[in-house]
């Protein structure tokens, strides 16, 4: 049973010009193997450096970050990242940007033209493969970018806003897709968003996390059944939820951004 | 074709007009050469075997600048544009060079590498050196993260992030220094060659310049243009040719 | 009623304007701006700037220095400059396409300014080895006309040697270096590569080819609207002429001053030089030579005659200032 995520204690600090900012502050969760987890909060309270510390981007200043026990010293495929911007790379075609981890990872390329058409296919993208992604509608990209990363098969799938950048339509649309494929892969997910309704809708528990300096403010257990289809989020669990996790996320709000103003 | 018509029209009304100026003798026609005196001096020029030799050595001596100097750019923008104690070194160093004149060095050409070939492909290697080492120093230093963290976390290692990943993001910005570089090897090359030569495109619009020829002049200088036209163009078509993903992501951006 | 005062103050007053004007204009300064070649035969220039013999002619002169007078011609034909000091192979190529040019006067006569040097050590100790050889040559100026007569005079053409068009300061620079084996310029360029190239050097000067005159040219147009204002700067340069022969420590002072040659140097060959004001039938004969030469080698005058030179000198306010100085018909 792989894929299991232990933050503890976590602080992240940038050296700015005069003196030291904390990013996170005593951040403390964990991602069971083959769980899904939300990471929700404000904007600017850190959230984007809890998974660069897990993926080995920014290495913690105190506290310690593990997966299955083991210390993060630097990237690693076994940890995969899906961004807000899909970040693509813009010189390779779909077909090479997916291929592109095991082709260096010295995979046989008979195997990885294989595999590449099994997530084209399954992506839908078939018809695509040779376009380039400047080519691709935002959905499309960003299934091409969850296929790079799937492809290597990691033990954890760390995703960073990965829908912020899609319009209502095809961010609902990929959130099913997403969660087709972590119930037929079962991978550990920890999934970072402001969107409360995502958050419960995907997951199996949610962090909220206080404004910046970032930290642990409560947690919730989803209790939905699974699989979990559109008409959930009608469920007046579904709705218990978001609005106890709403007033949570509010109160942080009003922290950065004052009370409402009177009128 | 229906563009091409429309854009070579404009191109024709010019020589037209130009033409009738020059006949109607509003200004003297010793000073102001008809098209069609020039491109009969261009003709004879060419037949007498002249301007080919010339074509082909300034040509020579600007493809040899130019990949030296765009190579050398590439080079050092890289090296400094990604390591500290290169930037540190080097960039002041660059940045101190960078405002002198190519032209001013002429003189300097002259005096340290006479009037051969070396002082011409110094030149114009100094000519295109600061815009390819500005765009690929540029280019480099500002590789978005995320392409680096994106590469790395699918298995990319260390080592071959530079050919892989950081080379191919900073390409659109270098290729734009490149291209600039292209028109400035040329009018740093047409100085060199006024400065003192015995060949080459530069060297005929100076001589004719001095004993008056003003048709044979005129008829370099269009030369001069075509040849920076078709060396852009050469450019260009190279650039689309290799690099098919180059023109969709400058649309993009 | 109105009308008719109305029409006689407006006469009234065009002609105080007139009057006024008119007498204004012998009074007051003309200003010239004048253009001049840079070399020893440019001397007599010099010393009038350095004395300011303009001002007792009541004249405001802007001087621009140029590396040759080839190059202050382009600036005569573009209108930036009224006056300049050309020597005659610049004007003769000129004419063809500006048949406006005119010469007022010759301020020095040489046939031993333009030199050949070239290095030892590129396999030249006589005239007869610059065959085959890379020479330097400022195109367009004396020094090219003085290069072509010199190879002639050895039995050579053109295509004997190959020349390379550098401007007169660089050759020294491009001799030192090797990148040319021989060059042919005026005074000080080779005096300075004597003194670059020490006992490397070898000078090579023939006297009998051509004799070159240093002139004030100025165009048709300016003279016609200024007629004045020439007549003043003939007289200056004719006193500037005088003081240079009559003070020769002192011209060589200023002149070593302009140039940056040493005394020693501009008083062995101050001698070479016969600075005087005249306009001779020489002058006539040099400017037809090079028309015929210019003729036979380039098609710059197809289809074209010769200009009547005896037409490009103007002689009238030269003949009023110091008549015995003219000598042409």
């Amino acid at each position: 049973m792989a894929g299991h995520v232990v933050v503890e204690n976590l602080g992240v600090s940038f050296t700015g010009k005069d003196k030291t900012i904390w990013a996170v502050k005593d951040v403390s969760l964990e991602v069971k193997s083959r769980e899904f987890v939300s990471l929700v909060g404000v904007s600017g309270c850190g959230k984007s450096t809890v998974i660069n510390s897990i993926a080995g981007f920014v290495p913690p200043t105190v506290g310690d970050v593990t997966v299955d026990n083991q210390p993060i010293t630097e990237p690693n495929s076994r940890r995969g990242v899906v961004f807000q911007s899909f970040v693509l790379f813009p010189w390779k075609t779909v077909r090479e940007n997916i291929a592109f981890g095991p082709h260096s990872r010295g995979v046989d390329e008979k195997v990885i033209t294989q595999s590449v058409d099994q997530y084209l296919k399954l992506m839908g993208l078939m018809n695509f493969a040779d376009h380039y992604p400047q080519q691709l509608s935002g959905g499309m990209r960003q299934r091409v970018a969850l296929a790079r990363v799937l492809i290597n098969d990691p033990d954890v799938l760390l995703m960073d806003e990965p829908f912020g950048a899609l319009d209502a339509q095809t961010r609902i649309f990929m959130q099913e897709v997403v969660l087709n494929l972590w119930e037929s892969t079962h991978k550990s997910v920890l999934f970072v968003t402001h969107d409360i309704d995502e958050a419960v809708f995907l997951s199996d528990r949610v962090y909220v996390m206080t404004a910046a300096p970032g930290s642990i403010k409560s947690v919730y257990d989803i209790e939905l059944e699974r699989p979990r289809g559109a008409e959930i989020r009608l469920d007046p669990k579904f709705l218990d939820y978001k609005r106890e996790l709403y007033e949570e996320i509010r109160e942080e709000s009003q922290k950065v951004l004052g009370p409402l103003p009177l009128f | 074709m229906r563009q091409f018509a429309l854009r070579s029209s404009g191109i024709i009304i010019l020589l037209i007009l130009w033409e009738l100026v020059s006949r109607t003798n509003l200004i003297d026609p010793g000073l102001f050469p008809p098209p069609s005196q020039v491109i009969s001096a261009l003709v004879s020029l060419t037949l007498s075997g002249q301007l080919p030799k010339d074509v082909f050595a300034s040509v020579l001596r600007a493809v040899a600048g130019f990949i030296l100097g765009s190579m050398a750019g590439l080079f050092v923008g890289a090296v400094s544009g990604r390591i500290r104690a290169f930037d540190a070194v080097l960039t002041p160093v660059v940045q101190v060079l960078r405002p002198i004149p190519v032209i001013a060095l002429v003189p300097l050409a002259i005096v340290w590498f006479g009037l051969g070939e070396t002082s011409k492909i110094f030149l114009v290697f100094w000519g295109v050196f600061f815009p390819v080492w500005v765009s690929s120093y540029l280019g480099i230093s500002r590789v978005d993260k995320n392409y680096i963290w994106a590469a790395r976390s699918i298995g990319v290692r260390r080592e071959k992030l530079w050919l892989q990943v950081i080379l191919p993001a900073a390409l659109p910005t270098i290729i734009t220094g490149l291209r600039t570089s292209i028109s400035l090897a040329f009018i740093v090359l047409v100085a060199a060659e006024m400065a003192g030569s015995y060949l080459g495109v530069g060297y005929r619009i100076s001589a004719y310049h001095l004993v008056f020829q003003i048709d044979k002049m005129m008829g370099y200088i269009v030369l001069m243009g075509a040849l920076g036209f078709i060396a852009d163009r050469t450019f260009a078509y190279l650039v689309n040719r290799t690099l098919p993903w180059y023109q969709l992501s400058v649309n993009q951006d | 009623m109105i009308i008719r005062n109305f029409k006689l103050l407006l006469g009234i007053l065009t002609l105080v304007l007139f009057v006024t004007g008119c007498g204004k204009v012998s009074e007051e300064e003309s200003r010239v701006t004048l253009g001049q070649g840079m070399g020893v035969l440019n001397a007599p220039i010099f010393v009038t700037n350095e004395k300011n013999f303009w001002e007792s002619q009541s004249l405001q002169v802007d001087v621009r220095p140029f590396v040759a007078g080839r190059l202050a011609l382009d600036s005569l034909i573009a209108g930036d400059i009224d006056i300049a000091t050309i020597g005659d192979t610049p004007v003769v190529y000129g004419l063809f396409k500006h048949p406006n040019l005119r010469i007022i006067a010759t301020v020095m006569e040489s046939n031993r300014d333009e030199k050949v040097i070239a290095r030892r050590d590129a396999g030249i100790d006589s005239p007869g080895d610059l065959k085959g050889k890379r020479i330097g040559v400022f195109f367009g100026t004396a020094g090219e006309y003085y290069a072509i007569r010199f190879i002639e005079a050895q039995g050579l053409s053109r295509e004997d040697v190959s020349f390379i068009n550098i401007k007169a300061p660089d050759m020294v620079a491009a001799l030192s270096n090797g990148s040319i084996d021989a060059y042919v310029s005026w005074e000080p360029h080779v005096q300075n590569g004597l003194r670059a190239l020490g006992e490397n050097a070898v000078v090579f000067l023939n006297s009998d080819i051509y004799t070159e005159t240093w002139n004030l040219v100025t165009t048709a147009e300016f003279f016609n609207n200024n007629p004045e204002a020439v007549r003043r700067v003939l007289r200056a340069v004719v006193r500037g002429v005088e003081y240079t022969n009559a003070n020769r420590k002192e011209a060589i002072d200023i002149t070593e001053k302009q140039l940056g040659l040493s005394r020693d140097v501009l008083e062995n060959i101050w001698d070479d030089y016969d600075f005087k004001v005249v306009l001779s039938e020489n002058l006539v004969a040099t400017l037809r030579n090079q028309g015929e030469w210019i003729q036979a080698s380039s098609d710059l005058s197809k289809g074209k005659s010769l200009p009547d030179y005896r037409q490009v000198i103007i002689d009238q306010p030269l003949r009023e200032i110091l008549p015995v100085a003219v000598s042409i018909p």
